[in-house]
């Protein structure tokens, strides 16, 4: 996989040239095993 | 072992009165970590690899990437497959005091007792869930 990083440091930058930052309040962000975003639904309310 | 980041997610914290979110980085090892023995795992925030953390089948982990390596406890929490970790200023939960959640000098007012969770399923897919009163940043890739 051409996007696995060896033997090089891994930074905060390393999701800064394509990152999107998503606020979620009493939701749910869902990413799929190749870590792309599928769903953000609300929850219901808790108890 | 290196790994991805898969998200990055900001907790709120205030460390001597000044506020400084906390990055907490979700991180993908791959397969092929060692289905027996210890990971050696890579912390980015120390630019070094951690020994000894625990033995892991695992193929995500939490890792606070914004905080001094003085401070960590660990430093690092294993995502297991079709379990959900949750994370808050809940002092019963030792996966708070390994990401430094719970350092005696924070002041945790703004972090809720269960502020987010997070679930890997059996599929390797997650879900980040928020509890919290004011909402929590994730930073993903596009």
């Amino acid at each position: 996989m051409s996007e696995m990083i060896s033997n090089t440091p891994i930074k905060k930058e390393s999701l800064s040239e394509n990152e999107q930052t998503i606020l979620i309040h009493n939701q749910r962000l869902k990413l799929d095993s190749k870590r792309v975003l599928r769903s953000l639904d609300s929850l219901e309310s808790r108890q | 072992m290196n790994g991805q980041v898969v998200a990055e997610i900001e907790i709120p914290s205030k460390v001597y009165g000044l506020e400084i979110d906390k990055t907490i980085a979700i991180m993908d090892y791959g397969e092929d970590i060692p289905e027996k023995g210890r990971a050696i795992l890579y912390n980015p925030s120390i630019n070094k690899e951690l020994d000894n953390l625990g033995v892991t089948r695992s193929r995500y982990g939490l890792i606070t990437q914004n905080y001094k390596p003085e401070e960590l406890i660990a430093g690092f929490v294993v995502l297991k497959a079709d379990q959900t970790v949750t994370i808050g200023r809940n002092k019963e939960d030792r996966n708070n005091y390994l990401l430094g959640l719970l350092d005696m000098r924070d002041d945790n007012s703004h972090l809720s007792r269960e502020h987010l969770s997070i679930h890997v399923d059996k599929d390797n897919n997650i879900s980040i869930e928020d509890h919290s009163t004011n909402g929590t940043k994730v930073v993903i890739p596009k």
